[in-house]
């Protein structure tokens, strides 16, 4: 769970927060389309989930998305 | 194939970008995206002018007698008219013969590809012997004060083919596919009938965009590779629509291209829709001749399209 943390961290472009598996991707400080996409394209390299940027968007917490990959 | 480009001369630079933001992160984004640059229409430059430019360049460049072009196809999605087709403007700029038949192609991102199949079936149903194909767009014409994301990506130019019957032969089997269910993903709205009285405005579900893309060109290559009947190993390059380098590198991995057959060439032109493709095969410092080059088109429709070409230009 924690890389899967570290990996999301990673796409946004301001590094110095703190996130939670209980944060909702979408309230998180900088989340923007752009970095989106980038989630988008890591979750599909990383972790072979091609997801739409809707349901991205409408997934309730982190922890909702990790369990689709776990 | 023959092909000369047209550039506006105005430029639009992060620089420029990151004084109308400031609140933007620019350079690091472009970083990612991969572009520096994009030219930019004049006030009072428009698809015909540019397109007319492209091929006045390529008479020019390659000698080319006008008046043994015997089609036109011009491949836009921003017209100067709704109607006619912006292609009879051009017809008459460059006072092509009258004999000459013209169509506009409403088509972005696949629309080169389009244009060559047409220009193929065009000469292999003996319509057609020398087609001029242009592709052109002021898509920065559609782009609003307030959106940085599109101004960072779109740049506007045009391009001018001429597909010869030697050309022609050279094109092999092309695939192409169509889902309208991501229409509004990026589309333009106001501007014609739908929507009428709202200012045309370009609108960009970017991320959306990208899944598409991840979903449909791993398949689209897979299939015009087979339907070639050719090993991946014989293509010398791959050629994709010049999206973004960040899309482009993600589909290189995926599809396991080796980097030295896989071209990024749009550092100084940004993605200018149908113009892509066209701009790398004129642009890089590649030869590409007697090579073979796999071209596909994936985006706006949303569409796609690819096709291999085999000896290049012999």
């Amino acid at each position: 769970m924690e890389k899967f943390l570290k990996n999301i961290k990673d796409q946004f472009e301001e590094q110095e927060f703190s996130i939670q598996i209980e944060d909702k991707l979408t309230e998180i400080e900088g989340y923007d389309s752009m970095t989106a996409l980038m989630i988008i394209s890591m979750l599909e390299e990383e972790y072979d989930l091609l997801i739409s940027a809707d349901d991205l968007n409408e997934e309730t917490t982190l922890k909702s998305l990790y369990t689709k990959i776990s | 194939m023959k092909i000369a480009k047209y550039l506006p001369k105005k430029t639009r630079t992060n620089q420029d970008i990151a004084e109308m933001h400031p609140e933007y992160s620019i350079e690091k984004i472009s970083k990612k995206i991969g572009i520096s640059k994009r030219h930019i229409a004049a006030e009072d430059e428009f698809v015909s002018d540019m397109g007319t430019s492209a091929a006045e360049n390529l008479f020019s460049k390659f000698n080319i007698d006008k008046n043994i072009i015997d089609f036109l196809i011009l491949v836009t999605q921003s017209p100067d008219y709704l109607l006619p087709a912006t292609s009879s403007i051009i017809h008459a700029n460059l006072e092509l013969p009258i004999d000459a038949g013209n169509i506009d192609v409403n088509q972005g991102c696949s629309g080169y590809v389009y244009g060559l199949s047409l220009a193929k079936g065009l000469i292999k149903g003996g319509v057609a012997k020398n087609v001029l194909l242009i592709t052109a767009d002021t898509y920065t014409k559609y782009i609003s004060e307030e959106d940085k994301s599109n101004k960072t990506i779109f740049g506007d130019g045009a391009s001018a083919t001429l597909v010869t019957t030697n050309d022609a032969d050279n094109l092999g089997e092309f695939i192409f596919g169509a889902d309208g269910k991501g229409v509004k993903d990026l589309y333009v709205r106001g501007g014609a009938l739908r929507d009428r009285g709202l200012t045309p405005e370009i609108l960009m579900n970017g991320p959306n965009v990208f899944n598409f893309t991840i979903r449909v060109v791993p398949k689209l290559i897979e299939n015009v590779i087979k339907k070639n009947n050719i090993s991946s190993d014989k293509i010398d390059y791959y050629i994709f629509h010049q999206a973004n380098m960040f899309m482009l590198s993600h589909l290189k991995r995926k599809i396991k291209i080796p980097d030295n057959k896989f071209i990024i060439e749009m550092v100084d032109f940004g993605n200018t829709v149908s113009s892509t493709i066209p701009f790398v095969l004129e642009n890089s410092d590649i030869d590409f001749t007697g090579k073979t080059v796999l071209l596909a088109g994936f985006g706006v429709g949303l569409s796609w399209s690819a096709v291999i070409i085999k000896n290049y230009g012999l």
